[in-house]
């Protein structure tokens, strides 16, 4: 039987990707941080999953989870996987957000993310019969295309691409590969939960902004984006690979959301940005005289 | 006369700017965390110089030096700020602290937007002036992570994309954002390594910590001299038309090119072999 860790499995990519795992043949360790989840989870994904109850940045809570699993694993057994995919994305104009904000931004997409590869390590290493897991980390386009009022997150996850080849690098010495997985736009209900926020900066200069881009977005990039299916499908392709590459981007719309941002100079694609973001001097002095 | 707001002037890089942009005509505020460090600099520089006593990890002391500088400038607009600070955590990921991690990121990534939000209102100035300018200063390893600097290097890379992200959310306030990336500079972090040495003995990192350590050691006096440096930030601050980011490599082919152009897994292989980071060192034991 082969095991893996998946963060995040109540909903979205985490959810997708463990029923497919499990449709694979795998059992799936899947962290949640509600009881509710928890069972819900269970009840719908059946034996082949066992939820763990903690949070990202609850070490202790980590620690109890990494004793439980390696409880359920058999003598010879390790975990020939780790999914970390749980993130949260605090959106706003860097000029409004709070060093809270940042604190919990970097607290559960990269301190608490290190946090779970750290505990589950040593349940990794390889044994007489199986070989080393490896740690898939969940990442997003934005690592290399940071777009205005997701600052903090595109900021967490290119924290992550340093962490991911720091930690392939040290990891090395228990053959422990590690993968990191530039996912560009799906389609789920993140914009609906964002799009509660942009009323929060209606007194702002970037009101106008924020709405144009989260009307972009509808439109435009969520439509055009991955299914959760497809995405826990490259997951599982990439565990099972024999020589998967270090790092990659998944994405449907390839020409417009990641050829043409990358190899565009900069100062340009600063100006493309602006105008179709109306966050050009212009845009923001007619909307003052509004 | 033009301002700046420089921050981590007591050595390195940053104290070598300060005396830089004075020789250039510019008035420095220069920002240290200690009074003895403000004195040793206003003994220094009599003229053209005022000091900053506060720490990054305290947003109060950050509000407070802004009221100082605005007294300071009467009306007059802030010509730049500098994030130049930085402090290094070292040690294999693994063994890694969330304490220590927090600590590198306060320093390294919240400070300096921190300090962005802050000045904001100066560098926008007034109706009719000419909005300033921020450099951040980040470094090469947020593009080449070497082992035991993965904290340092994590915390530059999140500030090289929230560089990205202030240049474009602050384009309609015309204030330009701009990234110095340096290499390896004489006199730099080597300096605040020398501590995390021992921390980690007894782990299987022991002896790739210390071979590390052995190796910056011996490298300590190779380098770039932080003025070439400080010529990037004094370009970034002045040119009329910035390039958006500076890079400085200490060796521009093998220290820059190569590293960026070679595949990663062959590099992962040498820098393992280098550090003792392969397995069969692991099974030689």
């Amino acid at each position: 039987m082969k095991h893996i860790l998946i963060t995040g499995v109540s909903s979205g990519i985490g959810y997708t990707s463990a029923k497919y795992f499990i449709e694979k043949g795998f059992h799936v360790f899947g962290s949640v941080r509600k009881e509710a989840d928890a069972q819900r989870v269970k009840s719908e994904l059946g034996d082949s999953i066992t939820p763990l109850l903690f949070d990202v940045v609850d070490e202790a809570a980590i620690a109890k989870a990494v004793e439980m699993a390696k409880a359920k694993l058999g003598p010879d057994e390790n975990l020939a996987g780790l999914i970390a995919n749980a993130g949260i994305h605090i959106p706003g104009p860097i000029l409004h957000l709070s060093r809270d904000d940042m604190r919990n931004q970097f607290e559960v997409n990269v301190f608490g993310a290190l946090s779970v590869i750290q505990a589950f390590v040593p349940l990794m290493r390889k044994t007489e019969s199986q070989k080393p897991g490896r740690v898939i980390h969940v990442s997003s386009t934005s690592a290399a295309i940071p777009l205005p009022y997701s600052s903090l997150y595109a900021a967490t996850k290119s924290a992550m691409h340093s962490l991911c080849d720091t930690l392939r690098r040290e990891l090395m010495l228990y053959e422990i590969d590690v993968i990191d997985i530039y996912v560009g736009p799906v389609k789920n209900d993140m914009v609906s939960k964002v799009s509660i926020y942009a009323e929060r900066y209606k007194d702002t200069d970037y009101y106008h902004s924020i709405t144009a881009r989260l009307e972009n977005a509808l439109k435009n990039t969520i439509p055009k984006g991955l299914t959760e299916r497809e995405v826990a499908k490259v997951l599982h392709d990439t565990l099972e690979k024999a020589k998967p590459k270090h790092r990659f981007a998944v994405n449907k719309d390839w020409f417009n959301t990641w050829f043409l941002p990358n190899i565009l100079p900069i100062r340009l694609l600063d100006k493309i940005l602006a105008k179709k973001l109306q966050l050009r001097p212009e845009d923001f002095a007619a909307n003052k005289a509004k | 006369m033009r301002h700046i707001v420089i921050t981590g002037t007591s050595s390195g890089i940053g104290f070598a700017t300060v005396k830089y942009l004075i020789d250039r005509g510019f008035f420095v505020f220069g920002c240290v965390r200690t009074e003895k460090d403000a004195n040793e600099l206003r003994n220094a520089y009599p003229e053209q110089f005022s000091p900053l006593v506060f720490d990054l990890v305290e947003e109060e002391g950050i509000r407070n030096s802004v009221k100082e500088v605005e007294k300071h400038l009467d009306g007059q607009p802030l010509f730049g700020l500098v994030n130049n600070a930085a402090a290094v955590v070292s040690g294999p990921i693994a063994h890694m602290s969330k304490e220590d991690m927090f600590y590198q990121f306060e320093v390294n990534t919240f400070g300096p937007l921190n300090l962005c939000q802050a000045y904001f209102s100066l560098l926008r100035g007034k109706e009719g002036q000419q909005p300033g300018r921020i450099v951040n200063v980040t470094s090469l390893s947020g593009e080449i992570a070497m082992p035991f600097l993965g904290p340092y290097s994590a915390s530059k890379r999140a500030l090289m994309s929230m560089n990205h992200t202030l240049r474009r959310e602050f384009y309609p306030y015309g204030i330009d954002v701009i990234e110095v990336v340096p290499g390896r500079v004489k006199t730099g972090i080597i300096e605040k390594l020398s501590d995390a040495g021992s921390k980690y003995d007894g782990t299987d990192f022991e002896e790739p910590m210390r071979k590390r350590m052995e190796s910056a050691m011996e490298m300590r006096e190779f380098g770039l001299e932080p003025e070439v440096i400080s010529g990037a930030i004094h370009t970034a601050l002045t040119s009329r038309k910035p390039k958006y980011r500076y890079v400085k490599p200490d060796l521009y082919f093998k220290g820059y090119r190569l590293p960026t152009m070679l595949p990663a897994r062959m590099i992962d292989r040498v820098l393992g072999k280098q550090m003792r980071l392969l397995p069969s060192f692991l099974r030689s034991k």
